[in-house]
C-alpha cells in the first residue's frame, strides 16, 4: 500500500576507515543489496553521496569550507564503543550490523531528499496547529504515528486531520473518529502512504455540531490506526520500537473488528502469554518475519505493545525451536475441527 | 482406536445469542429445550433455554465435537457446571444491552474460573454497535482484575464468520499457552 | 431477583392450600413445590433444608430435557419424571392447565410404594389445574 517509489543509486563511500571496516561495509552493502529504500552503491571517489568516517575526520571534514564542487559526500561517524554520537548527524556505530546499516541508509536517505527538497511550506491554520509535515520525503508510519501522537494527548476538542487529499475528523480522548462516509481503499491507500503530507488543526465546536449534523457518526479509531501498521512496511519496526526488544501484548486486540489475518491470533495468543523479540515470534508462529513486524507494529499503533528490554535468553530458548520438538496436547484436534467447519488453516 | 469426544460449552446471558451461535455450525438441526420466558420484565424473549442446547459436528476420523449451550440465568447455574465438566473450552457470550454486562461476564468467569485460567475461554460481546458502553476496554479491565488473560472480541453471533472466528481464536490460544507451557508435552489423553 | 408475577395472589394461595393439604395428608411427602416452566418458585413447603428455589430451577432443567427426550425417542410428551435415589424419590410433573404452565415437584421418603405416592400427588396436580383460575 505504499508508494513504491523508483529508486536512484546513491554512492556511498568510506574516508579514514582500516581496510578491515571498509571491506565489512562492502560485503554488508552487498548482504543488503536491494533492501533499502534507495539503491546504494559503494564507490571509491569523493563523488559519492555519502562518506563513512572516523570520528576524527567527520569534524575535520565539517570544518572544510564548502568547495565548488556540486556535490560534498556527507560525512557519517562511525562510532567505537565509548565514543558519543555528535548531535544532529545520523551515525553508525561499530561492530557494524547489517539492520543497522541499512536503517542507517534509510534515514541518510530522508536526510539528502529533505536537502534536495525545495517547497518548505508550513502553512499551520490560524488557531493551532501541530504535527505538520510539509515536507513530503519518505516516512513509514507518517500517518499512524502523527494520529497515535494525535490520540496520546488525548484532547476532547475535534481534530481535523488532513492527508493528502483525504480529510478525517478525530477526538482524541474518545479515540473516536467521525466520517460522514466510509473510507474507501483508495483514500485509505493514499492516508498510509509514508511520503503524504498529515495535517492536523484543531477546530472548534460548531465544526463538530456541523459534522453530527451532516451525519457523521462516531466509530473506534483502532482499525485505522491497526490499518496503518499492519499496512506500513514490513521490514522494519515502528520508530520507537528497540529492534532487540521483546514485545508482549497488554491484551489481546479486537479481531471481531480489525482487519486480520489468520496467522495473527497464534502471535497474539504467544505475546499475550510471553514477550518474544520479533525472531523469537517468527519461529514460535512459523510466520516470516514481514508479518511479525506488520502485527508488532499494528498492535504498537494501537497502543497494545509493552516493550521489555531482553529477557533471559532462556526464555527464547523455550520458544524456539517448538514446532518441531514436540507433540502437541491437543493433537490434530484444532486442525481437524477447522477442516470439518472449513475455516482459518488449510 | 474409538472415536473421541470434545465438548464445547457456549455461555453468557439470556439473550446473547448461545442458541444462535450453536444453530450456525452445528451440523444437525440442534436439541433445545426452550420453554415459555414468564420473566417479561427482565428479558422481552418469548422463550427461554431451560436445560441446554445442543448440536454437533463430526470430526475427520470420526471423533465429535460435542456443542452445549447452556441456560443463560444464575438460577440455572447447576447446569453451567454440569455442563461445564470436563469440557474442552467455553466461548461467553455477552450482550451489551443488558442492564450490568460487566456483572453478566463477572458471573460467567467465576462460574468458568477453572477453564478460563487455563486459557480455554474466549468472550465475545455483542450489541456493542448499539450500545458501546461498557467498552472493550472495561471488560479486559474485569478480566485482568480477575486475573484472567481472555481475548475478547466484538461479534455478532447471528453471522456464522464470527462464530467461527470466536473458535479460531480459542483454539488458537490454546495453541499459544501449549507452545510455552508444556514445550514436549505428551498427546493430550482422552 | 424476585419470581415475576404470574399467578395472582388468590392463585398462590390456592396452591399453597393444596401444597399443605398433601404434606399433611401424606407423612411420606417431605416437601413439595409449585413453580413456573422456567423454573421460578410459586409456592412450596419444605422439611429439611432443601431450597425451592434452586429445586424450581432444577425441575425447568429437567422436564425440559425429559421433553427433548421424549421427543428424540419418539414417545409423545413427557407427562412425568421419577427419580429414585437411595433414601427417597422425587417426583416432576407439570400442572395440566389450558393457559398457566406450572411444573410440581415432590420429595418423598421410601415409606411408601411408589404407586402410592403417584396416586396422592396426582389428586393434587388435578385439583391445582383444575381450581386455578387461569
Amino acid at each position: 500500500m505504499n508508494a513504491v517509489a523508483a529508486k536512484h543509486a546513491l554512492g556511498i563511500t568510506t574516508v579514514g576507515l582500516d581496510l578491515r571496516d571498509e571491506l565489512l561495509i562492502t560485503s554488508l552493502l552487498r548482504v543488503i543489496g536491494d533492501g533499502t529504500r534507495d539503491r546504494w552503491e559503494y564507490r571509491d571517489d569523493l563523488q559519492a553521496d555519502v562518506a563513512l568516517c572516523t570520528a576524527q575526520t567527520a569534524s575535520a571534514l565539517a570544518l572544510r569550507k564548502p568547495d565548488e564542487r556540486s556535490r560534498t559526500p556527507r560525512c557519517i561517524p562511525v562510532l567505537r564503543e565509548d565514543e558519543q554520537q555528535p548531535a544532529g548527524t545520523p551515525a553508525l556505530r561499530a561492530p557494524f550490523r547489517a539492520m543497522e546499516l541499512r536503517k542507517l541508509l534509510d534515514e541518510v536517505s530522508s536526510l539528502l531528499m529533505t536537502r534536495r527538497s525545495l517547497a518548505v511550506a508550513t502553512t499551520n491554520a490560524p488557531g493551532e496547529a501541530s504535527a505538520v509535515n510539509s515536507l513530503q520525503p519518505f516516512k513509514p508510519f507518517r500517518f499512524g504515528l502523527a494520529l497515535s501522537k494525535l490520540i496520546e494527548r488525548a484532547s476532547r476538542d475535534l481534530h481535523r486531520v488532513e492527508v493528502g487529499s483525504v480529510i478525517l475528523h478525530v477526538i482524541p480522548a474518545a479515540r473516536a473518529l467521525l466520517l460522514t462516509e466510509p473510507l474507501d481503499d483508495e483514500s485509505l491507500a493514499i492516508a498510509l502512504g509514508p511520503r503524504t503530507d498529515v495535517r492536523i488543526r484543531q477546530m472548534d465546536d460548531s465544526e463538530t455540531q456541523r459534522l453530527i449534523a451532516s451525519g457523521a457518526k462516531p466509530q473506534t479509531i483502532d482499525w485505522l490506526l491497526w490499518r496503518a501498521g499492519l499496512d506500513g512496511p514490513t521490514d522494519q519496526l515502528l520508530p520507537g520500537l528497540p529492534d532487540h526488544g521483546e514485545f508482549a501484548l497488554r491484551r489481546w486486540p479486537d479481531f471481531g473488528r480489525l482487519k486480520h489475518k489468520q496467522s495473527h491470533f497464534l502471535m497474539a495468543g504467544l505475546l499475550t502469554r510471553m514477550a518474544h523479540s520479533v525472531d523469537a515470534l517468527a519461529l514460535a508462529s512459523s510466520q516470516p518475519v514481514a508479518d511479525v513486524y506488520a502485527f508488532i507494529n499494528a498492535c504498537a499503533l494501537c497502543d497494545l505493545i509493552e516493550v521489555r528490554q531482553e529477557e533471559k535468553s532462556a526464555l527464547r530458548d523455550t520458544t524456539s525451536g517448538q514446532n518441531t520438538s514436540h507433540t502437541p496436547r491437543y493433537g490434530g484436534l484444532f486442525q481437524s475441527i477447522r477442516s470439518a467447519l472449513r475455516f482459518g488453516r488449510s | 482406536m474409538s472415536p473421541k469426544e470434545y465438548k464445547l460449552i457456549f455461555a453468557g446471558s439470556m439473550g446473547a445469542g448461545k442458541t444462535t451461535a450453536i444453530a450456525a455450525i452445528s451440523e444437525i438441526a440442534p436439541v433445545r429445550t426452550d420453554v415459555e420466558n414468564t420473566d417479561r420484565a427482565n428479558h422481552q424473549k418469548a422463550t427461554t433455554t431451560a436445560a441446554m442446547d445442543y448440536g454437533e459436528v463430526t470430526l475427520p476420523g470420526g471423533d465429535k465435537l460435542r456443542l452445549y449451550g447452556t441456560p443463560g440465568q444464575t438460577r440455572f447455574d447447576f447446569m453451567w457446571k454440569i455442563l461445564g465438566n470436563g469440557a474442552l473450552g467455553v466461548i461467553i457470550l455477552v450482550d451489551n444491552s443488558r442492564p450490568d454486562p460487566l456483572a453478566d461476564l463477572r458471573g460467567y468467569l467465576q462460574a468458568f474460573h477453572e477453564i478460563a485460567q487455563d486459557s480455554r475461554a474466549v468472550i465475545g460481546i455483542g450489541r456493542g454497535e448499539s450500545h458501546p458502553s461498557p467498552t472493550l476496554d472495561a471488560f479486559h479491565a474485569l478480566t485482568r482484575e480477575i486475573g484472567i488473560c481472555a481475548p475478547i472480541l466484538s461479534v455478532d453471533v447471528r453471522r456464522r464468520e464470527d462464530v467461527l472466528l470466536l473458535l479460531d481464536i480459542l483454539f488458537n490460544q490454546m495453541e499459544a499457552a501449549e507452545l510455552i507451557d508444556r514445550p514436549g508435552s505428551g498427546a493430550r489423553p482422552q | 431477583m424476585n419470581a415475576p408475577l404470574v399467578l395472582n395472589s388468590i392463585d398462590t394461595d390456592l396452591c399453597q392450600q393444596q401444597i399443605d393439604a398433601l404434606i399433611e395428608a401424606r407423612p411420606e411427602v417431605r416437601g413439595v413445590l409449585v413453580s413456573t416452566i422456567d423454573g421460578f418458585e410459586v409456592a412450596a413447603r419444605m422439611r429439611g433444608k432443601s431450597s425451592p428455589a434452586k429445586l424450581a430451577a432444577m425441575t425447568s432443567s429437567l422436564l425440559a430435557l425429559g421433553e427433548a427426550v421424549s421427543d428424540e425417542g419418539e414417545v409423545g410428551r413427557c407427562l412425568d419424571i421419577v427419580i429414585d435415589a437411595s433414601a427417597g424419590r422425587v417426583l416432576l410433573m407439570d400442572i395440566p392447565h389450558a393457559t398457566r404452565k406450572l411444573l410440581l415437584t415432590v420429595l418423598s421418603d421410601n415409606a411408601s410404594t411408589l404407586g402410592q405416592v403417584l396416586w396422592a400427588v396426582r389428586n393434587c396436580r388435578q385439583e391445582i389445574g383444575r381450581l386455578l383460575v387461569g
